[in-house]
């Protein structure tokens, strides 16, 4: 059996003890919607949910694009200038740590019910991992590589764009991966708050009027969109690194 | 100091008393604090391929990172054709201890960095290394990543581009230590071909004194704490009396005899007269005469002279 096939059956598994305790009643079906009832409610949703998907996705791809633009810039930034790593890094750190979901609400209460305040949640949680991850990547490149470029009269910036970028790709592109799932949450939560489209708000609308299968079918949604985000954050990293897979290939 | 007289094609292009073509006086260099290598002095004539040995931790890559004008000395100065270059990084090729090459670059990206970072545009940068690639035994390879190559090819590979950025005074430390024997042997009679071929002259580290001695016109020895050089042995008129050596058949420039490289492309920085000048031997392996210079070298070294 192939590594991939594990989680695969764990999961055929747990859908099928769960469709028999919905078929046995031994929970309320309105508390524990059976994995039919789930799927039904998935597919005459579907128009509805991809509607509001589209919302979202606006919002964390807007989200994540801000991070990264800044996370790179301000990584290069504290490569180049210690004194603003030793000012911006404890910052970062610090802002790490204030809990978004509590900071939300505020950010409405400012920013009002529009775009603004979601960008600004995704970007709180986004902007962290990226600029940490570049940064980690831009300033442990190995120092003979540097001696090296400069022997050749390298200036900062060739030494960034052909040594510290192509190095620090790794990095930056695990931090991509934690941030494009935190940016579709953060879409979520922030919508939560407020709005008039997106999946937080049919999720609050759907737990209103207490429709459990449908709220289990945005769950296994917006799921299902952090597993294809992180595909693709993969598959990207892939394509920009041909030499990793060079090795293999002798 | 010496007289510099090279002879092309029968005619006398240069006699003129001239200063040595690279040159360190008073090299001194502390790291923190602690004298690693005081008053080094040594001169390298144009053409000229010399061995720089010693011990390990003596400070020979400590002088050429002063030599390469990474850093400033604590002491002395550097001079280039006459010109104090010390503390200027980019007037000479310096091909570092470690394999260098930029793992997530092509070999020929890689080989075209020099010209990459003056400026050239990827592509026409490529286009003119290749008649190079095949030259310096790289054919084939150009689009290869360096995780694909075997040691000999990426020594080959970092010396080319150390060569096409700055071909007229190279430093190499250590540039076959890395390597298995045979592969070893091999790359050093392919150095000597080509040194003799480009004319490059060139300031070289090694541990191996019979390396030193083959591949060499002169060796300088290192010793001491701090480190200074404490000999100087002289190879060149060795070869030129020793019949294995081709007492001076001259090898014709091969590089520039390719129809449409008499000139390097431009951007690339070839020595201006490009003939290879002085030392136009064959490859003589060890003869006698330099077995006795390696156990006298070795006796030197043992005993710290
Ligand atoms: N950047 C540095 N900072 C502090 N000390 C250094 C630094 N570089 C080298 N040294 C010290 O200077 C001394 C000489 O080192 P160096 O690398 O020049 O020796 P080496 O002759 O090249 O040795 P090897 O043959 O092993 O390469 C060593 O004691 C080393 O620890
Ligand atoms: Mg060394």
């Amino acid at each position: 059996m192939s590594n991939g096939k594990y989680p695969v059956v764990f999961f055929a598994v747990l859908i099928i003890v769960w469709q028999c305790i919905s078929s046995f009643g031994l929970v309320p079906a309105f508390m524990l919607p059976s994995p039919v009832a789930v799927a039904k409610a998935f597919v005459t949703d579907l128009p509805l949910l991809a509607m509001h998907s589209v919302t979202t996705l606006g919002e964390a791809a807007l989200g994540l694009a801000l991070s990264v633009v800044m996370a790179v810039l301000f990584a290069v930034l504290m490569d180049r200038f210690a004194a603003v790593k030793k000012t911006l890094y404890p910052v970062a750190v610090v802002t790490q740590t204030v809990p978004t979901i509590a900071v939300a609400p505020l950010l409405v209460l400012w920013m009002g019910y529009g775009v603004a305040p979601k960008i600004a949640v995704i970007f709180i949680t986004c902007f962290f991992p990226v600029l940490i991850g570049l940064y980690g990547g831009l300033s442990s490149v190995e120092p003979a590589m540097l001696r090296l470029m400069k022997s050749m009269g390298a200036t900062y910036l060739q030494m960034l764009t052909h040594v510290k970028f192509p190095y620090a790709l790794g990095a930056f592109f695990s931090g991509l991966r934690i941030s494009a799932t935190y940016a579709v949450v953060g879409a979520v939560i922030s919508e939560w708050l407020g709005g008039n489209s997106g999946l937080g708000v049919y999720m609050t609308r759907v737990r209103k009027g207490y429709a459990f299968d449908k709220m289990f079918a945005v769950i296994i949604l917006i799921t299902i969109i952090s597993l294809v985000l992180i595909r693709l954050v993969d598959a990207l990293h892939r394509a920009l690194t041909p030499w990793e897979r060079a090795k293999s290939e002798r | 100091m010496d007289t510099d007289n090279r002879v092309v094609d029968g005619e006398i292009l240069e006699m003129l008393p001239t200063r040595p073509f690279f040159e360190a006086r008073g090299i001194s260099k502390n790291y923190e604090g602690e004298p690693v290598i005081r008053d080094v002095d040594l001169y390298i004539n144009r053409g000229e391929i010399v061995s720089l040995v010693g011990p390990s931790g003596i400070g020979k890559t400590t002088l050429f990172t002063v030599l390469s004008g990474l850093e400033k000395p604590d002491g002395g100065a550097v001079f280039l054709a006459g010109e104090d270059v010390s503390a200027q990084a980019g007037r000479v090729g310096y091909m570092l201890q470690e394999d260098l090459l930029l793992p997530f670059k092509t070999v020929e990206e890689n080989v075209a960095m020099p010209l990459i970072l003056g400026g050239e545009k990827r592509r026409p940068a490529i286009k003119k290394v290749q008649p190079y690639l095949e030259a310096f035994g790289l054919a084939g390879t150009g689009g290869k990543y360096p995780a694909q190559l075997s040691g000999g090819m990426r020594q080959r590979a970092a010396f080319l581009r150390a060569y096409l950025f700055r071909s007229d005074m190279m430093l190499l430390d250590e540039p076959f230590s890395a390597l298995d024997a045979l592969t070893k042997s091999a790359m050093e009679q392919w150095f000597h071909r080509i040194a003799r071929e480009t004319g490059v002259t060139a300031l070289l580290i090694t541990h191996d004194i019979e390396e030193a001695v083959l591949l060499s016109d002169r060796i300088y020895l290192m010793g001491g704490h701090p480190g200074r050089i404490t000999a100087q042995v002289d190879v060149a008129s060795a070869k030129r009396g020793d019949a294995a050596w081709g007492k001076g058949t001259a090898t014709p420039n091969r590089l520039r005899e390719r129809p449409g490289s008499m000139v390097a492309p431009e951007g690339i920085r070839e020595r201006p007269d490009g003939a290879a000048v002085g030392n136009p031997w064959v490859w003589g392996g060890m003869t006698d005469a330099l077995r006795k210079i390696k156990e006298d070298v070795t006796e030197m070294v043992m005993h710290g002279v």
